[in-house]
């Protein structure tokens, strides 16, 4: 969390800790917060306050609840009782594609789920037209990551939207919302505010449109029909605040790291052999970077780089504490060994990046030194 | 590997059994610095080379020539190393 978000966060507590839908004055000025906050929020994205929505929980909780009630609306916008298509790449977050799952397994209002998965390039990028495909016949929902938070790799959103402009499409953008220029172009659009500076465990939902989404079985009658009607109003109130500082210098932020990361890439490619790195070489993120370090135990080079004070996250799926990247490295046909995923926080400076690189180098050189490679 | 399968035999065998990503690989490398040419049978237990060893091919320019499954879970890889392996 940055420190603007540390400090208004605190505030908050004070003036919103009240349940905001309840009428004594204390509640009354939690829901002036909370107005407030979504106000500033809408501003920053450029839409009205009625398309926003604030989920208290994980991004991935978002997800399957933006999923859930895009499956309602567009069964009852078929006007048929039929399957709903619910189209989902293979390199989304573990997380979204067990809730996929999860759907197909307790359908909202037991509306029957065709569940297709769309495969990747080399890059991770899907192919347009064999979703255009998979959609049909509709009605039909396709959920897709703005971008992937392992290899940074951007889908093509503006295509798909441009391709399939009946279905409705719910964009996980959580490692973009907030801190990349990204157009929204979605039926629904799922963020979170830690990305952008903001508190942990709140997500974002900004609706296209102000339609209610109420109709999935969602029990609440909050805003838009899926945010509860007692949101956790003082994380809101700093996540707006966050965004409010962060928003001005997103776009020179993101071109700054995506020098950042291009210059670490030149300075490890130059000096290690067998380096591969992963994702799509201009549609990425500008602060993630995947490489692939052939004959290296990832998990032996994260434990060497923490060492020297750094954290990163190891991609590998052979580090014993998680199973999260490995789907994404199948999916690309990449080394699943040897893999570190490094996501500079904000105002990483070229220095820093000089320092790890020299670091990284010298570990990766001398691990492959003591297997005799 | 024998002639009876239509499968060329292996100039080198190498049992990874036992160890886990990345050593299997590590053996297929170390194999292939010593070789130079001709063909690597590499047989292994762990999961994962199953998504590794084609990945190192094509690193590599070789050719994966054959897979086999065991019932036991053992994994037998035939690889045809390349002018770049």
């Amino acid at each position: 969390m940055s420190e603007t978000t540390k400090a208004g966060l605190s505030q908050a507590w004070e003036i919103g800790w009240a349940d905001p839908s309840k009428r004594y004055p204390q509640a009354r000025a939690a829901l002036q917060l909370l107005t407030q906050a979504r106000a500033s929020v809408a501003a920053g994205f450029g839409v009205s306050p009625g398309q926003v929505a604030f989920l208290p929980g994980t991004a991935d909780a978002a997800m399957g609840l933006a999923v859930r009630a895009a499956v309602a609306k567009v069964s009852v916008m078929s006007g048929q009782s039929g399957p709903v298509r619910v189209v989902v790449s293979d390199v989304e977050e573990l997380g979204v594609l067990r809730a996929m799952d999860a759907l197909v397994q307790h359908p909202p209002q037991g509306i029957p789920i065709k569940l297709e998965r769309a495969g990747v390039d080399a890059t991770g990028q899907v192919e347009v037209s064999r979703i255009v495909t998979q959609t049909r016949p509709g009605p039909a929902v396709v959920v897709m990551q703005s971008a992937n938070g392992e290899l940074g790799t951007r889908q093509p959103i503006s295509r798909l939207r441009a391709a399939l402009p009946d279905c409705a499409l719910v964009l996980d953008a959580r490692h973009e919302l907030g801190r990349a220029p990204l157009p929204l172009q979605a039926t629904l659009t799922v963020g979170r505010a830690s990305t952008w500076g903001g508190p942990p465990a709140l997500a974002v939902l900004i609706s296209q449109d102000e339609q209610k989404l109420r109709g999935s079985d969602n029990p609440t009658d909050g805003w838009l029909g899926i945010e509860p009607v007692n949101p956790p109003v003082p994380l809101i109130a700093a996540a707006s605040l966050a965004l409010e500082a962060a928003l001005p210098q997103a776009e020179a932020e993101d071109q700054h790291a995506r020098k950042l990361t291009k210059s670490l890439q030149d300075q490890v490619t130059a000096a290690v052999s067998d380096v591969s790195v992963l994702g799509h070489p201009t549609e990425r993120l500008g602060y993630i970077i995947m490489f692939s370090f052939l004959y290296v135990a990832a998990d032996e080079l994260v434990d060497q780089l923490a060492r020297r004070g750094w954290a990163v996250a190891s991609g590998s799926a052979c580090t014993s504490d998680t199973e999260r990247p490995l789907h994404v490295l199948v999916a690309i046909s990449a080394l699943t060994h040897g893999n570190l995923r490094v996501s500079l926080p904000p105002s990483t400076s070229q220095a820093q990046i000089d320092a790890f690189a020299t670091d990284l180098i010298a570990i990766v050189t001398q691990i492959r030194a003591a297997a005799q490679l | 590997m024998t002639a009876e399968n239509g499968l060329p035999p292996a100039d080198l065998q190498i049992d990874a059994t036992g160890l886990l990503c990345p050593k299997p690989i590590i053996e297929l490398g170390r194999a292939a610095q010593r070789l130079r040419s001709g063909i690597i049978e590499l047989v292994t237990d762990d999961p994962v080379a199953r998504h590794d060893v084609p990945a190192w091919c094509r690193m590599r320019s070789a050719e994966l020539l054959h897979t086999e499954t065991l019932r036991s879970g053992e994994t037998t890889f035939l690889v045809q190393l390349g002018d770049g392996s």
